[in-house]
C-alpha cells in the first residue's frame, strides 16, 4: 500500500500558542485511520490545515505525493480531500437534495475511475440518487435542514462531503451524540465507502468506535504526536492511557 | 442546482411586461418633470440592480458604490468635455474598462475582509474616491465639476431631451436587469447564495469563492460606472457633492427598502425613494427628518423590503376564500 496523505513536520502557531508542533504522519490509501487525543490536542487544527481551512506555519502536506499546503480550500477539495465539521454545517436555506448537489456541481466534475463507492461514478443525477439511497435520505430530499434531527443532519453532511467523490474523507467527530445502533449504521456506510476505494481519517472521542473500526491510530497531545500504532497497541501504551485513554476506556 | 434552469413561460411574460411598461412610460409620459425623475431613476436602477447581487444575494455590504458611479461620470466628463473631445460611446466603453480595472484591483485588498470589516473597507474607498474627485482637478475639474457634456447621439438621432434620455436609460436598464437575472438564476446565483450562507463550507465543497466574489464586485462596479456615464449627460453639470458617502448609503437604502436578495426589490427601492424624496419636499426644512423617519418605519415593518411586503400581500389575497 502507498501513502495517499503525508503530513511532514507541520506546525501551527496562533500568536504565542503553538497549537500543532512539528507533527508528521502518513495515511495509507484505502485505510481507515484514527486521529485521537484529548480536547485541545490539536486534532481539529490538523484537519483544518490538511483541508486548507487554515495555513500551517511550517511543514508540508502531500496528497498522492503532490504538495498541497499552499493550495486554496476549493482546490484542495477538487484535488480529492473532503471533510465534515465538529459542529454540523449545512446550507440552511437549501434543501437536503440541493445541499448534496453542491458538492457534485462545484467539484469540477471530478472523475476518479478507481473509486467505486456509491455516488462516486455516473451522471450528476445518478450520483445524487446513489448518495440519497446510501444514507437513507430519499424521503428527506426536499426537506430543509432545520426541520431535521441531529442524526439525519449528520448524515446529510457526510453525503454532501462524499458528493465531491473524494479520495480522502476527513471526519471530525461524526459519531458525537449517536447511540450504539446509530453508530453501527454509520459504520456500515463508512465500511462500504472504504471498500469502494475511499480513504478515511477519523477524529473521534467514542473509543469503542475508534478501536473497532480504525486500522491504525495516531494520538496527539498538546499539539504534538504522542504515539502511533494499531488499536491494540495504543490501548496498552502507558503514555496514551495516562494522558487520554485512562478516562475513556 | 444542475445547470442553467430552463426558462419558464411566466419569466418570458414578465420580461415582455417590463419592456411594455418602459415603452408605455416613454410613449405616454410627456410631463418634463416626471420624465426627468424617470430618466435619473433609470440611471440609478442600472447601478442598483447589479449592486443588489453584491449585497443581497452574496451578502457583502459595500458602502462605497458612489465611487464607481462617480468614476463612470467623470471618465465620460473627462473624455468628452473636460480634457478631450472624444465620442460619447467611446467614453462609455472606456468607463467599462476603467471601472472593471479599478474594481478588480480593489478586490484584492477588499476581499481579504469580511462582514463589518468589508463594509468599513468599502466605506473607506467611497470616502477616498470622493476626496480624489474633489482634489484631482485634471481628471474631475475639482469642486467646480464638469458641465456641458455633449448630447449622446446614434447617427442623426440625438438623445437631446429628457424623453430621449429616459429611452437611453431604459435600454441600459434592460441590459442591467437582464444580465443580473441571467446571472442570478444559474450557477452564479447558487454560488452567491452559498457564499452568503457559509463561504468556508462552499469552498470546502469545491467552490472558487474568491472568483465569484470578484466577478460580482467587478460586475456591480462596471454597471455603477455605466450608470454614472448615463447620469453625466442627463445633468447640466455635476461635481463631487453628487458622489459623497451619503450617495453610497443611498444605493444601500434602495436595495434594503426594495427587498434585498431579489432582482425586482432594488428597482422598486429606487422608485419608492425617488417618489418619497419628492413627496417630503412639502415639509420644508424638516423634509430630511421626515424622509429618514419613513425609511426607518419601512425597515421596521417590511423586513423583506417592499417587494417582500407585496409578495406577502399577494399571498394573503390569493389565499382568501372566494364567495359567490
Amino acid at each position: 500500500m502507498t501513502a495517499i496523505l503525508q503530513v511532514r513536520d507541520v506546525s501551527k502557531r496562533f500568536g504565542g500558542v503553538e497549537a500543532v508542533k512539528g507533527v508528521s504522519f502518513e495515511v495509507e490509501r484505502g485505510a481507515l485511520v484514527g486521529l485521537i487525543g484529548p480536547n485541545g490536542a490539536g486534532k481539529t487544527t490538523m484537519v483544518n490545515i490538511i483541508s486548507a481551512h487554515q495555513t500551517s506555519t511550517s511543514g508540508e502536506i502531500l496528497l498522492d505525493g503532490k504538495p498541497i499546503q499552499n493550495y486554496p480550500t476549493f482546490k484542495v477539495a477538487r484535488e480529492g480531500v473532503s471533510r465534515t465539521y465538529q459542529q454540523n454545517r449545512l446550507f440552511l436555506e437549501d434543501t437536503v437534495g440541493e445541499n448534496i448537489r453542491t458538492g457534485l456541481v462545484w467539484s469540477g466534475g471530478a472523475h476518479r475511475p478507481n473509486l467505486t463507492y456509491p455516488g462516486a461514478q455516473g451522471t450528476e443525477n445518478q450520483r445524487l440518487e446513489a448518495l440519497l439511497a446510501l444514507f437513507g435520505l430519499k424521503a428527506y430530499s426536499d426537506v430543509m435542514p432545520n426541520e431535521l434531527g441531529h442524526l439525519v443532519r449528520r448524515r446529510v453532511e457526510i453525503a454532501q462531503a462524499l458528493a465531491l467523490a473524494p479520495k480522502l474523507l476527513l471526519l471530525d467527530e461524526p459519531f458525537a451524540g449517536f447511540s450504539r445502533e446509530e453508530a453501527e449504521e454509520l459504520i456500515a456506510i463508512l465500511r462500504e465507502c472504504q471498500r469502494g476505494g475511499l480513504t478515511i481519517l477519523l477524529i473521534e472521542h467514542n473509543m469503542e468506535v475508534v478501536m473497532n473500526i480504525c486500522e491504525y491510530l495516531y494520538v496527539m497531545h498538546h499539539g504534538a504526536l504522542l504515539a502511533s500504532g494499531k488499536p491494540a497497541d495504543i490501548q496498552t501504551n502507558e503514555q496514551v492511557v495516562s494522558v487520554y485513554l485512562g478516562a475513556s476506556l | 442546482m444542475s445547470g442553467m434552469p430552463t426558462i419558464q413561460l411566466r419569466e418570458v411574460a414578465a420580461w415582455v411586461g417590463i419592456v411594455l411598461v418602459l415603452l408605455a412610460a416613454w410613449l405616454f409620459v410627456h410631463n418634463d418633470f416626471y420624465l426627468r425623475l424617470m430618466m435619473i431613476g433609470a440611471a440609478y436602477m442600472v447601478a442598483t440592480i447589479p449592486f443588489g447581487l453584491l449585497i443581497g444575494h452574496m451578502g457583502y455590504l459595500a458602502m462605497g458604490q458612489a465611487a464607481f458611479f462617480g468614476l463612470g461620470a467623470y471618465v465620460v466628463g473627462n473624455l468628452t468635455t473636460l480634457r478631450f473631445e472624444e465620442n460619447y460611446w467611446l467614453a462609455l466603453l472606456a468607463v467599462i474598462l476603467v471601472n472593471a480595472a479599478v474594481a478588480y484591483a480593489l478586490s484584492f485588498p477588499l476581499f481579504r475582509l469580511r462582514g463589518y470589516h468589508f463594509a468599513i473597507g468599502t466605506l473607506g474607498v467611497g470616502q477616498l474616491a470622493y476626496l480624489t474627485f474633489k482634489s484631482w482637478d485634471w481628471f474631475t475639474g475639482g469642486t467646480f465639476g464638469v458641465s456641458g457634456i455633449p448630447t449622446p447621439a446614434i447617427g442623426e438621432y440625438e438623445f437631446g431631451d429628457n424623453s430621449r434620455l429616459f429611452l437611453l436609460g431604459a435600454v441600459f436598464l434592460l441590459i442591467s436587469a437582464f444580465t443580473s437575472w441571467w446571472l442570478a438564476r444559474g450557477h452564479v446565483g447558487l454560488a452567491l447564495r452559498a457564499i452568503r450562507q457559509d463561504e468556508d463550507l462552499a469552498a470546502a465543497r469545491g467552490l472558487d469563492v474568491l472568483f465569484y466574489k470578484r466577478l460580482i464586485f467587478v460586475y456591480a462596479a462596471v454597471f455603477a460606472g455605466i450608470a454614472g456615464g448615463l447620469y453625466a449627460p442627463m445633468q447640466i453639470s455635476f461635481d463631487p457633492s453628487t458622489f459623497t458617502v451619503w450617495s453610497s448609503f443611498q444605493f444601500v437604502i434602495y436595495v434594503i427598502i426594495g427587498g434585498s436578495g431579489t432582482l425586482v426589490g432594488p428597482a422598486l427601492g429606487v422608485i419608492f425613494v425617488t417618489v418619497l424624496q419628492q413627496a417630503v419636499q412639502d415639509f420644508g426644512k424638516w423634509n430630511q427628518i421626515v424622509f429618514g423617519l419613513l425609511i426607518v418605519l419601512c425597515v421596521l415593518f417590511f423586513r423583506g423590503g417592499l417587494w417582500g411586503a407585496l409578495q406577502l400581500l399577494w399571498q394573503a389575497v390569493s389565499r382568501r376564500p372566494r364567495h359567490g
